[in-house]
């Protein structure tokens, strides 16, 4: 049952994607029925299309027609066209963990020179 | 995957569509693919562009499904919202 769940969120996604340039008002009914499928069954939303929709009024985003994505303070800003909000998503995580591994690289690089 | 045994279940938007029988003979012969749904009407976009809105209750359909085949549904077995189909229970229509 939660496989059914699942793959429709990712059909409706998909055919809200196809269907924006022509007709938006159905890619955002789409994105309606995705989320209370989700919301129904406790499912988290899949990663690839958790950007692809506004926070605060859930419509279908896309970038470049009525999304804007940009970096700064070490998170990705995406600002929604139609209501004008901003969400943020850090990527100080990834960041920190690139960090780390270059340090022990070097650390262990200096262990074999020794 | 789409099969004619999950097709109650699964995502009937996006699929191809003809209404076979009906009580009311206008809704007879429409065909095209399936755009939105609510909890008692599909709406279908002919292929000249224009949307027609059908009751279920009364309508028989023949979905299309990816694969190809074709399977005939009763109306009044999907007579629910699209999200309270996936746990709702099919067993006196078997």
């Amino acid at each position: 049952m939660l496989k059914i769940a699942k793959e429709r969120i990712d059909i409706l996604f998909k055919l809200a994607d196809k269907e924006f340039s022509e007709h938006p008002e159905r890619s955002h009914r789409y994105v309606e029925i995705a989320r209370n499928i989700a919301t129904r069954y406790n499912i988290r939303m899949p990663r690839i299309w958790r950007r692809r929709f506004c926070k605060n009024c859930y419509l279908f985003l896309k970038p470049g027609y009525n999304s804007q994505v940009r970096l700064s303070k070490s998170c990705v800003v995406i600002r929604c066209f139609e209501c004008g909000s901003t969400m943020r998503v850090p990527y100080i995580k990834e960041k920190k963990g690139k960090r780390r591994e270059r340090i022990e690289s070097h650390i262990i690089k200096k262990r074999t020179d020794e | 995957m789409i099969t004619p045994q999950n097709i109650f279940r699964h995502e009937l938007i996006g699929l191809h569509v003809m209404v076979v029988d009906s009580s009311h003979a206008g809704f007879i012969g429409i065909e095209g693919k399936v755009v939105d749904e609510t909890k008692n009407t599909i709406s279908i976009e002919q292929e000249d562009g224009t949307e027609k809105i059908v009751p279920k209750n009364i309508a028989t359909f023949h979905f299309k499904l990816p694969s190809g085949k074709i399977v005939e549904i009763q109306g009044n077995v999907i007579l629910a919202r699209p999200e309270d189909r996936i746990k709702k229970k099919f067993k006196n229509f078997w």
